[in-house]
């Protein structure tokens, strides 16, 4: 009479159990999702910056400003820039390499640039 | 007695169901509002800077003259023919273009808005433009040297 009793309990605890249950799992997958998000976000903004600073190296590469020898941090990784030349009849052509790398080392971003230098100049 | 406790404890088990779909509501707004903001920032990062970079890198050097706009210094880029420009200046919260002739006095009611942006600032160094906004800043490579009016 009394396991009847406990059973009868038990059976009417289980759509209460499974409920919880289910809202836990929501609860879980909605706040991966955040967090998914929040980490797409910051990654498009380090994207974004590293994006602009190659741009800007590049655009002081075309100036003729002498390029930095050892890698250029910014707030998430650095900008390394590679320089090779190539001698043309009449001077040299330059072609840089700008990569901007991440703290964890995946390349974010890589941007080539040339520039023609006369002999003389 | 029995009965009661069941009913208190079935009261505090909604409770905290309600505060965690609550929590995790005011999270959800606020991360998507971060996002947005962040958004924003990145689209008008891309469209000032990118629009002037893109615009100067077109003239040469001695057609990208930086002038006194309506409010700080604008930058004016020369047609070759020298009679028309487009200028591109900060004027009432945001960045504004209009392409007209040299002498004609600036318009800034008549010109297009590219986008709001809290400042806008050019510089020359050399053969360098440099725009320094609240996004962030760019530098653009102007051959021969950039001039100043």
């Amino acid at each position: 009479m009394n396991e009847t009793k406990i059973g009868g309990r038990l059976l009417h605890l289980v759509p209460m159990i499974l409920f919880v249950l289910v809202f836990v799992v929501c609860c879980g997958t909605l706040a991966g999702l955040f967090v998914r998000s929040a980490d797409v976000s910051a990654r498009a903004g380090q994207k974004n910056q590293a994006v602009q600073l190659c741009r800007n190296q590049a655009e002081r590469f075309r100036a003729g400003e002498e390029m930095p020898g050892s890698p250029v941090s910014f707030a998430g990784g650095e900008i390394t820039v590679a320089v090779s030349r190539e001698d043309c009849p009449a001077g040299k052509m330059l072609h840089a390499e700008i990569t901007a790398i991440s703290e964890d080392g995946n390349i974010l971003y890589t941007l080539n640039a040339a520039r023609y230098v006369l002999d003389g100049r | 007695m029995k009965k009661d406790r069941s009913s208190l404890l079935l009261l505090l088990l909604y409770g905290v169901l309600i505060a965690a779909l609550l929590i995790l509501a005011a999270a959800g707004a606020k991360l998507y509002s971060h996002v947005l903001a962040a958004r924003q920032v990145h689209s008008h990062q891309r469209l000032a800077l990118s629009y002037v970079q893109s615009q100067a890198a077109g003239f040469s050097g001695d057609r990208v003259i930086l002038a006194e706009g309506p409010e700080g210094t604008m930058l004016c880029l020369k047609e070759a023919d020298g009679t028309f420009e487009t200028r591109i200046y900060y004027y009432a919260g945001s960045l504004r273009t209009e392409f007209c002739p040299v002498e004609r006095a600036c318009n800034p009611e008549g010109s297009q808005r590219i986008c709001d942006l809290e400042s806008f600032e050019l510089t020359r160094e050399g053969n360098l433009l440099r725009i320094v906004t609240d996004c962030g800043e760019s530098v653009i490579c102007c051959y021969g040297g950039a001039a100043h009016e």
